[in-house]
């Protein structure tokens, strides 16, 4: 059923109020925040890749108070064990005498935030990513159902490697959105010491509530995708994958599931900016975050300076929204 | 604007999207066509004016013919990568950033959206330099084909297909006769007959030595009956002038003379192969010389006018062959002196000083050339078309052209003859065979 007008309305009041709420915990940071909401519409899971200190906690942390969703944080280690996150059975006086009895681990809330996740042995690693992508745990063969919403927000500090066990391609796959955070400018910076202080975490207004924040979600979904923008998507996709004209360098291509997060994020960012269709600036806007973590470049490529960034890049040149050519007689013109 | 209006503006600015493209595509399908056909066409037509064809106005419809159907086969071919609307559709919302909007509307997904208030710029630019270089080339080489220089063989044989000039003269005569009815117009249909024979064999033959021998004697032929006949015209007015201006001042024997001159005149103008108009040879028939005496002055000035036209006509038709001339023989008068009558250049009438003061066949140093060439007709009744060797046509007498240097011979590089009509063609041009000779051998 498409959206209506008071629809799109009514989402937009409600994503400009948590846009504004995040933009007062993270300064300069604009682009940033909006794909993170935007990965939030699309069900994603996001993991944040930045330098220490330039916000990624604070922003998660705001984004909990702000959507009035229960968060929890593991700061992941070499010695965390699955069981620390997922949670253990323990064995408890009950009225039936001793059992055990399950106790949820941190994974239990609508937004977890996991802090350095490349920190963690791959055993814990695995254990949370089941968890993202089933959305249940499975302990002692008890299944047990994760809350509605499920986000996972992980973190990873790009540079220092020591000690840390690096995502597989597999587990990178399931996150929609790998986030670069940047450093900001001086003026940024500026507005970050006239406004912070170390030690005080910022106030920040809940805008919504768990209802609301399931609305969105279903008006997200409701989001209408045409037929052309879908056939971008695929041939976007499709052009990833070695051997393809504008591939060269990707030794592993994006896999369906990354057509798949493309299709859902831009349904998120149509929503956020109050369209009822999804479109091919949507896809463009978001194919950098979608399939960054997805493309394996080969040695030579990255020896060369290729960076996947660089490939989603000449794609996006390269694939036209209408894949018809233009006759010899024609050129495309900038409007 | 209602939502249709603006539905209708924007459907509008993608059918022109669509075509501008369907047209590019139509274009880039028959532009090598064009080039294909105008290499073809610039090759037809040089072919065609080498060869000297009368087609070449059906070259050039050919080549239109061409291109039209390279248009419909380049519609065919190009109908197959055709934009439909949807698909200039999302060429058009991409490039103006409309985030497929127009796509939803169609489905029915959202507004329509407002139409800039600047017109729209279509995203499509053409690339001028591809399709106009090549109807520029196509144009070139076709002009190229069409005008350029080519070695004229069309001239060369236009002019080799020239009739004769032996027979051109003779056409001439016969039209000039015909027009002047100084001729009967059955010898003259005759005459055109034999030229329809000799021009019956192939023009390449017309020159060959047969051929123009044979054109050659119909002139001398046709020409020395016409002489023949204007000369027994011409004379027969001169004596029948000499009769009526001079009958009674004449002596019998003289008169016997003129009158036995007069009969051998009237009967080669009726036995000649070539014999007057109709009209003419009416008054000769019933005409006898030995009854001339019971003709008044004025009948006889008016035949003898009459004789005069048609001599002068078929001197005016002679006019183009000089070898062919004859004589004037105009009629004699009184001399000057004691007799009557005007001065005149006949012989005197016995007086001191009368005349001219000679008379005709009188003796006297030099020999009188007369430059007869009588040819009388020894059997009237002779078919000259049945004549059989050894059957005696007539006599001629005449004089003898006697070389008088009897020891130095020509002088060198002395023009024997100054050729005839059609010398000039074996001397200054060639048959296509004979230019092959030449040519290859000064190869």
């Amino acid at each position: 059923m498409p959206l209506t007008e008071s629809d799109l309305q009514s989402a937009s009041t409600s994503l400009n109020k948590l846009r504004t709420a995040l933009r007062s915990v993270l300064f300069g940071q604009e682009t940033l925040i909006d794909l993170v909401i935007t990965g939030l519409l699309a069900r994603g899971h996001l993991l944040l890749e930045g330098l220490p200190g330039l916000g990624k906690t604070e922003l998660v942390k705001g984004l909990s108070k702000a959507l009035g969703l229960e968060a929890k944080r593991v700061q992941f280690t070499p010695d965390l064990l699955p069981g620390d996150i997922t949670g253990n059975p323990m064995l408890q006086e009950t009225e039936h005498g001793r059992r055990f009895v399950f106790q949820p681990g941190p994974v239990f809330a609508n937004l977890v935030l996991a802090d350095e996740i490349n920190r963690a042995s791959p055993k814990t690693q695995s254990a949370l990513l089941e968890a993202m992508q089933e959305r249940r745990v499975t302990v002692m063969g008890e299944s047990h159902m994760l809350p509605e919403p499920f986000f996972v927000i992980a973190t990873q500090n790009p540079i220092e490697l020591e000690g840390t066990y690096p995502l597989p391609e597999a587990q990178l796959d399931r996150f929609l959105f790998k986030l670069d955070v940047r450093s900001t400018d001086a003026a940024t910076l500026e507005q970050i010491v006239l406004h912070r202080e170390i030690g005080v975490e910022p106030h920040v207004e809940q805008v919504m509530d768990h209802a609301g924040m399931t609305k969105l979600l279903q008006a997200s979904r409701e989001v209408f995708m045409p037929q052309p923008v879908a056939n971008f998507i695929a041939r976007l996709v499709q052009a990833t994958h070695p051997g393809e004209p504008h591939a060269s360098g990707v030794k592993f291509g994006a896999s369906p599931r990354a057509a798949l997060a493309l299709a859902a994020g831009a349904k998120a960012r149509a929503l956020l900016d109050g369209r009822p269709n999804a479109s091919y600036e949507d896809v463009r806007a978001i194919a950098q975050a979608v399939l960054r973590h997805r493309l394996i470049l080969d040695y030579g490529a990255k020896i060369e300076g290729m960076t996947p960034d660089l490939v989603v890049a000449r794609l996006l040149e390269h694939i036209p929204a209408q894949d018809k050519p233009l006759p010899g007689t024609l050129s495309a013109a900038k409007v | 604007m209602r939502n249709e209006d603006i539905q209708r503006r924007w459907d509008s600015l993608t059918d022109r999207l669509a075509f501008r493209v369907n047209l590019g595509w139509w274009l880039a399908q028959w532009l090598p066509m064009v080039m294909a056909a105008s290499l073809a066409g610039a090759v037809l037509l040089l072919v065609v004016r080498s060869l000297g064809l009368p087609h070449l106005d059906w070259s050039w419809m050919a080549i239109g013919v061409a291109l039209v159907i390279a248009m419909g086969v380049a519609r065919v071919l190009a109908g197959r990568r055709f934009e439909t609307r949807q698909a200039s559709r999302v060429r058009l919302e991409d490039a103006l950033g409309l985030h497929a909007r127009l796509t939803a509307a169609t489905q029915g997904i959202g507004p329509w959206p407002s139409l800039p208030s600047e017109p729209v710029v279509l995203p499509v630019n053409w690339r001028w330099r591809r399709p106009l270089g090549t109807l520029a080339f196509a144009a070139a080489v076709l002009a190229l084909g069409g005008w350029m220089p080519v070695p004229g063989r069309a001239r060369t044989k236009a002019h080799i297909i020239e009739k004769p000039t032996a027979v051109k003269q003779v056409e001439a005569w016969v039209d000039q006769l015909r027009k002047d009815e100084a001729v009967k117009p059955e010898v003259l249909n005759e005459v055109e007959k034999k030229i329809e024979e000799l021009l019956k064999r192939p023009s390449d033959e017309w020159y060959e030595h047969a051929s123009l021998e044979a054109a050659e004697n119909l002139r001398d032929q046709t020409g020395k009956e016409l002489q023949e006949l204007g000369s027994n015209m011409e004379q027969a007015q001169g004596t029948l002038g000499t009769l009526a201006q001079m009958g009674n001042q004449l002596s019998e024997q003289a008169k016997r003379g003129l009158t036995s001159q007069l009969g051998q005149n009237l009967q080669g103008l009726r036995s000649g192969a070539m014999q007057a108009g109709d009209d003419l040879m009416k008054q000769l028939q019933g005409l006898d010389p030995k009854a001339m005496s019971g003709m008044s002055k004025e009948q006889m000035d008016k035949l003898q006018q009459r004789l005069k036209q048609n001599a002068e006509a078929l001197r005016e038709a002679l006019a183009n062959a000089p070898q062919y001339s004859f004589k004037e023989y105009p009629c004699k008068k009184p001399g000057r002196g004691e007799g009557e009558g005007d001065d005149g250049d006949g012989p005197g009438k016995n007086g001191v000083s009368r005349g001219r003061g000679d008379a005709d066949l009188s003796l006297k140093k030099n020999e009188t050339n007369l430059n007869s060439t009588r040819t009388e007709g020894m059997n009237p009744n002779l078919d000259p078309e049945r004549v059989a060797p050894g059957d005696l046509l007539g006599t001629s007498d005449g004089r003898h052209a006697v070389d008088k240097n009897a020891v130095l011979g020509n002088a060198g590089g002395k023009i024997d003859s100054a050729g005839e009509g059609g010398s000039a063609v074996w001397k200054e041009s060639l048959v296509p065979a004979e230019r092959e000779v030449l040519r290859r051998y000064f190869k």
